[in-house]
């Protein structure tokens, strides 16, 4: 009935076409991104995106863009890795893991200025693996709320070839590394300067053949931490006879249990400074080798060991 | 100005109305006085005739009678006839009308009324008549009378001092008006009223110029049924007749519809309102008016036709009831004329009476909306001394109520007691009592009752002409002044007019909405050739059952409004009664928004003449946003009917300057057609090849106006979701599982922005759509949109892994992420800024936050009460990781199990950053943060105090901890306890200028300076930190003893 007018209100429809071409042309094909993803229903053929997830961290590795961050998506196991670039590697609430039977589970091997975080990952040697962390080059290591347990040589070996990288060391366990007199849970070695950086708080390191080893050039400040039942020393400093420059500095902390030392410097250049200490169970408590030093801030506990020992030289608070 | 025209029945009339007229007279004879009807009187009888193929129709049944050619075969003959209704349906209509006889509408159409000579035996006639197989119904044309208080001179305002509108106060009507002012379409049938009164006329001439007045009488939607014409002065009647008693209808259209805010005068209760007027009296007796039920259901029918939305009645019958014999069906011309209106989602009032008794029709209707009287102490309106001296008889002493328990209820009560409104210039109503010859006075009576209560009835229909008659009742009784409880006398009390437009407006957020959207309905009629908006349904409705040119509806369809009220489709298809808009309007001028702009009104103008194709059916519709349109308009034949909404004005420079989201509105003129049409933007090409080419040599865009675009098909469209603040891709947005547009259109209306979101945790997940509301099941992608779904104090949740984008706070909320990665990257600006209130408490636990070492700064706290930052990671911003720094210089952080790194970039940026300029300065608790590798760890600066545990600063560029202030102004208190600054390039401790660090457990080793302190700074140790290893050790500057 009204013809003369219903053509004229009737303009409403929408264009689409447009919108569709414009999602298509922002898909890049293999382009590198800030965040990938992995996923035990990943495939290493996908793009590593949230919702097309990889298999693997070292698949995702090759999709992340340096500085990028890879996440797990759910429990598993996502193999071992190398990481040659600025990466940060993410567990958030589920099962993070990385069993390797053979060889070394994470290899960092970057640049001089690249920072590799490992956050929340289980890293299993089952007992026949050679290292848990292997950091031969880069910038800083951060370890986070990781565990790393049942390799045949160290938990984390640090030992910048360069002799030259940051270590940060946050609420992590080691344990179980090391077979018969070789291996350490947390190792740590520079054999050339400037010599490598290490801050650990919070490490329980148990039951490894050695608590924390640190070698002949650096500086380590640890924290809140434990190193107990470890078959020979808990915490030991130690430098190569008339070489080399190492500094511990324990605060807060426990060596228990251990076979040997609890506190152990070695060398004319390892000087151990230890502030809060408790040092008890162990074979010796507190031990210097070779020219070792040990200071104290006088508030340490020693006590119960087989031969407690004594510092070198006690410093006051101030 | 005098008519010659002759009124049937009049004489039998008048005769009937004696004791119920308007006259001093009544003091001699009072209505408790009022004779049976005489005999030696011509009597009226109206017949509803019955429809079918064998009944004859109205117009031959009329012709047959007039020529003494009755067929009804009664025990006397009727002398004359006429159909009742004198606007008669015609062509499509009418046969629209003849397929559905039931509607009260057609049964309207086929009501006649018969004239018989004095002296008949009218029992014997009517039940003849009944029985006749033709009739359905057949009943007397009784009288109805003024409810005003015309003759009982103790009612009126003898000596009280008060000049002014008491009863606006006391309806709260100043508060509504601070809303809305109102602009619906409200229809009297009363005696007409001064059509040239300042305060009531839309403009007039001053020599050849028109002058906008404002007023809101409108002629062209007014007749006279008294006499039949276009003239509803109340002075207009037929030569020979002394008139008196003039001014009934001037103070009832005075009190809605008076022109407001324009210096003189009275305000109206609707000050934009458009007023219809049904004349429905007549003279007699030589100088008192009079109305009858024909004329009453005439008019009621009249304005019905036009569009009304709103109806008051100041006048009753006291024998009346709809329905008293035949419940099912209403049969009585009034009764069916009730029926109509009420098919049509009329809201109508009446005024119950004066004479203390029962409640008169038609305000005893169920339909209607009764309405008694108050005096100005809000007592129930009785006059204290009855009959008054001097007055013998009288019983119209006080308002009417439920006085006979059962009876019909007493719904309001409104102003009746010395109500000042408008008055006709030169004439008395009664002298000394109700009008002194001036523009202006007070009356008294429930006749003024009425119109107060419908004035409020139309602002409350303004703010949302969708809500339905039932709405709108509840509206104004949950509203009144009893809360709910109801009194025979009273009723439910007095509406509260503000209380009433809020409810009308609805609330989101806990706010009442400042300003509502609705459609603008689009239609057209081919036969008249018009293009046609309005955003009243009942005025689409009339439009679409027009009489003469019947319009169809057209446009886009409305979500959530899908039926104009009413029998208005009686064939199929029924197409032409689905509701279209292409565009929305404001309800109210008041501002939608702080910083909008002044709002327009939509004026309405119409014209009837025949256009250039030769149609004489041809009606032009056209629309402008200013007076000055309105009189240029007027120049060319246009009448002003109304306002249809408010829009917003045109700006420059465009299209920057439109509103967001609103679209030109564009005017364009059709030469063939002589049509105006409105219409957004996107239909320009459309129109112009409809034939709409002309921009009528004036500004084609005449506003912006909000398009009918429903992303989310909620029934709310885009722009009201803007407006409102609800989500316009989102259903329900506060997931309490009512849609948004249920919740703000459907009365009662809740809230779309209720606490649904904000007691139930709304959730982000990777799988997510900013589409969906949030809610567990459907939750949305990104922080930001999950945050404009909760009310301040809710809770986002982080469902399963992802990155879920920046955003900015500026409310109290939580963002929880419970093992899953909460994930922000953000490789430009800050991931997470605060911008909220002083009293906001926002949380942020379990998230992680990525810079990718280009973006600002982690978390940027510029504003609020008190920040929360729990067992986060946040890592590689160019500026820094936190950045807290109020710049009104005073808010809380708490951080906890907090990890910085690689945060700043060269000498720039750092970890955890506090800066305060201007007091009282920051106030923060660090506890288990550990900043590693920034340029600095933590850095505290000018104005506050920190206190730390448990915390590290390592590896950092330069210090671990520092604190730094200037001399003036500035204090900075920094303690550390229990905490370890390592590797740190420069100081492992810091305090420079007017800053304090007070140390304890603290191990500083392998720093550059192990404690530095400079300009002033002191470091304080309890004497048990532990420095060594750092190039220059360092010593505090005083040491403090534990206690």
């Amino acid at each position: 009935m009204t013809g003369g007018n219903v053509g004229k209100k009737n303009a409403f429809s929408i264009s689409v076409p447009a919108i569709a071409l414009f999602l298509l042309a922002g898909q890049a094909a293999h382009g590198q991104s800030t965040r990938t993803w992995v996923s035990v229903n990943g495939s290493d053929g996908n793009d590593c995106s949230r919702a097309t997830p990889c298999r693997t961290l070292s698949s995702a590795l090759a999709r992340s863009s340096s500085g990028g961050e890879i996440d797990v998506l759910d429990s598993g196991d996502f193999g071992t890795v190398t990481l040659n670039k600025s990466i940060t590697v993410l567990a958030p609430g589920v099962l993070g893991g990385i069993q390797a039977p053979s060889g070394t589970a994470i290899t960092i091997n970057a640049g001089p200025n690249d920072r590799v975080v490992l956050r929340g990952l289980t890293i299993d040697g089952l007992g026949t693996g050679l290292d848990g962390v292997s950091f031969l080059a880069g910038g800083a290591l951060y370890i986070e709320n990781c565990t790393v347990n049942n390799f045949g040589r160290y938990g984390v070996d640090f030992a910048p070839t360069n002799g030259s990288g940051k270590l940060f060391v946050t609420d992590a366990v080691i344990r179980n590394n090391g077979v018969g007199s070789t291996g350490t849970g947390l190792h740590l070695i520079a054999t050339t300067g400037p010599g490598f950086v290490a801050t650990v708080d919070g490490l329980r390191s148990e039951n490894n053949v050695a608590g924390i080893k640190a070698e002949t050039l650096g500086v380590i400040t640890v924290r809140n931490s434990l190193a107990a039942n470890n078959g020979y020393s808990g915490f030991s400093a130690v430098t190569p006879a008339g070489s080399g420059s190492l500094r511990m500095l324990i605060e807060n902390s426990v060596s228990t249990h251990n076979g040997t030392n609890g506190v152990v410097a070695s060398g004319g250049f390892a000087t151990v400074t230890i502030s809060n200490l408790a040092v008890t169970d162990n074979a010796n408590g507190l031990s210097q080798g070779f020219g070792g030093t040990i200071i104290s801030f006088g508030n340490n506990r020693v006590q119960g060991n087989t031969v407690d020992g004594s510092p070198n030289q006690t410093l006051t608070e101030r | 100005m005098i008519k010659h025209r002759s009124f049937p029945g009049l004489a039998t009339l008048a005769a009937f109305c004696l004791g119920l007229g308007l006259s001093v007279a009544l003091a001699a004879a009072p209505p408790g006085s009022v004779p049976a009807v005489p005999s030696t009187q011509e009597v009226e009888l109206i017949v509803l005739l019955a429809a079918g193929p064998s009944v004859p129709a109205p117009e031959a049944l009329v012709a047959d009678v007039n020529r003494g050619r009755s067929p009804f075969h009664l025990p006397a003959e009727p002398s004359k006839a006429r159909t009742a209704l004198s606007f008669r349906a015609s062509g499509e209509t009418l046969a629209q009308l003849r397929a559905n006889p039931g509607s009260p509408r057609a049964r309207l159409e086929r009501y006649v009324i018969l004239s018989f000579p004095p002296g008949m035996n009218l029992a014997a006639i009517k039940a003849a008549l009944a029985a006749h197989p033709h009739v359905l119904n057949v009943e007397e044309n009784v009288p109805f009378t003024l409810s005003v208080v015309p003759t009982d001179p103790g009612m009126q305002n003898t000596g009280d001092p008060m000049t002014y509108q008491w009863g606006s106060y006391t309806l709260n009507l100043p508060a509504a008006w601070d809303r809305i002012h109102g602009h619906a379409y409200v229809g009297l049938t009363d005696t007409g009223l001064e059509v040239n009164h300042p305060d009531l006329r839309p403009y007039h001439l001053s020599g050849s110029n028109w002058i906008f007045d404002g007023g809101g009488f409108r002629p062209q939607f007014s007749w006279d049924f008294g006499y039949n014409d276009a003239n509803v002065d109340e002075a207009d009647h037929p030569a020979g007749v002394t008139l008196a008693h003039i001014g009934h209808g001037t103070h009832t259209s005075g009190i809605i519809a008076a022109a407001t805010n324009n210096g003189t005068g009275v305000a109206g209760a609707c000050w934009n309102c458009s007023l219809m007027m049904a004349k429905v009296t007549f003279i007699y007796a030589g100088s008192n008016a009079a109305s009858t039920v024909a004329l009453q259901a005439a008019g009621t029918t009249w304005l019905v036709d036009h569009g009304v939305q709103v109806m008051s009645s100041s006048l009753g019958y006291d024998s009346m009831s709809c329905g008293s014999t035949n419940p099912s069906d209403d049969l009585k011309m009034e009764c069916t004329a009730l029926a109509l209106a009420e098919d049509r989602d009329v809201t109508m009032f009446a005024s119950s009476g004066n004479d203390e008794k029962d409640i008169r029709f038609p305000a005893s209707d169920s339909r209607v909306i009764s309405v008694g009287g108050i005096s100005p102490d809000s007592s129930f309106w009785v006059e204290p001394v009855c009959p008054q001296p001097g007055y013998p008889g009288t019983t119209e002493c006080g308002s009417n109520y439920t006085k006979t328990p059962g009876s019909a209820m007493q719904a309001l009560v409104a102003p009746a007691k010395n109500v000042l409104s408008t008055t006709y210039e030169g004439w008395v109503y009664i002298a000394g009592k109700c009008g002194d010859g001036s523009a202006y006075g007070v009356c008294t009576g429930t006749s003024m009752s009425s119109p107060y209560a419908a004035g409020v009835g139309a602002l409350v229909r303004s703010a949302n002409p969708l809500l339905t008659k039932a709405n709108v009742r509840t509206i104004l009784i949950n509203n009144a002044s009893r809360g709910g409880s109801w009194d025979p006398q009273l009723g439910y009390g007095v509406p509260n007019a503000d209380a009433s437009v809020q409810s009308a407006m609805g609330t989101v957020g806990g706010q009442v909405l400042a300003n509502r959207l609705t459609p603008l309905f689009s239609l057209y009629s081919s036969g008249a050739e018009d293009s046609y908006y309005t955003t009243a349904p009942q005025m689409a409705a009339a439009a679409i059952l027009d009489p003469a040119a019947p319009y169809a509806a057209v446009g886009p369809v409305i979500n959530g409004y899908t039926q104009f009220p009413g029998t208005v489709c009686i064939v199929s298809p029924c197409t032409r009664r689905i509701p279209g808009a292409s565009v929305y309007l404001f309800t109210s001028d008041h501002a939608p928004y702080a910083s909008a702009p002044a709002l327009v009104p939509l004026y309405r103008m119409s014209y009837k003449g025949t256009n250039p194709n030769g149609n004489a059916s041809h009606r032009d519709t056209t629309y402008t946003t200013q007076t000055t349109g309105v009189i240029a308009f007027k120049g060319a034949g246009y009448d002003l009917d109304g306002i249809e909404g408010y829009l917003y004005p045109t700006c420059a420079p465009e299209p920057t300057c439109i509103p967001s989201g609103a679209v030109r509105l564009y005017r364009r003129y059709n030469p063939q057609r002589d049509d105006y049409a409105i219409f957004p933007e996107s239909e320009l090409a459309q129109m112009v090849s409809q034939g709409y080419t002309s921009t009528g040599g004036v500004n084609e865009v005449i506003g912006y106006v909000y398009p009918n675009v429903d992303s989310d098909g909620d029934g709310l469209i885009d722009g009201f979701e803007l407006l409102a603040g609800t989500n316009p891709l989102v259903v329900d947005s506060d997931c309490d599982g009512i849609s948004d547009g249920q919740e703000v259109l459907s009365y009662p209306y809740t809230d779309p922005l209720g606490p649904g979101c904000a007691g139930a945790p709304v959730w982000v997940s990777a799988s997510g759509n900013d589409g969906n509301n949030c809610s567990q099941a459907t939750p949305c992608r990104t922080f930001s949109r999950a945050l404009s779904r909760i009310a301040s104090g809710g809770e986002i949740d982080v469902l399963d892994s992802g990155d879920f984008g920046p955003l900015t706070i500026s409310k109290s909320v939580s963002l929880i992420s419970a093992g899953p990665l909460g994930g922000i990257q953000a490789g430009a600006g800050s991931a997470i800024t605060i911008n909220a209130g002083p009293n906001d408490k926002v949380v942020l636990r379990g998230l992680t936050l990525d810079g990718l070492g280009t973006g600002a700064n982690g978390i940027s706290f510029t504003a609020g009460g008190s920040l929360y930052v729990e067992s986060c990671t946040v890592n590689d911003f160019g500026q820094y990781g936190i950045d807290f720094a109020p710049t009104n210089g005073s808010g809380r952080l708490f951080v906890t199990d907090t990890l910085l790194r690689n945060n700043g970039v060269g000498g720039t940026g750092g970890g955890l950053h506090l800066l305060a300029t201007t007091g009282p300065g920051f106030v923060a608790a660090v506890e288990g943060l550990r900043a590693e590798n920034n340029v600095f760890g933590l850095k505290a600066e000018v104005l506050g105090t920190v206190t730390i545990h448990n915390s590290l600063a390592a590896g950092n560029g330069y210090s671990g901890f520092s604190a730094t202030a200037p001399s003036s102004p500035g204090s900075v208190k920094m303690l550390i306890d229990d905490s370890v600054s390592t590797h740190n390039g420069t100081n492992g401790i810091l305090a420079n200028g007017f800053a304090t660090v007070t140390l304890s457990k603290v191990v500083v080793t392998d720093n550059q300076n192990g404690l530095n302190f400079a300009s002033g700074g002191l470091i304080l140790s309890f004497g048990n930190n532990k420095v060594q290893g750092n190039a220059t050790d360092g010593v505090p500057s005083q040491t403090i003893t534990n206690r």
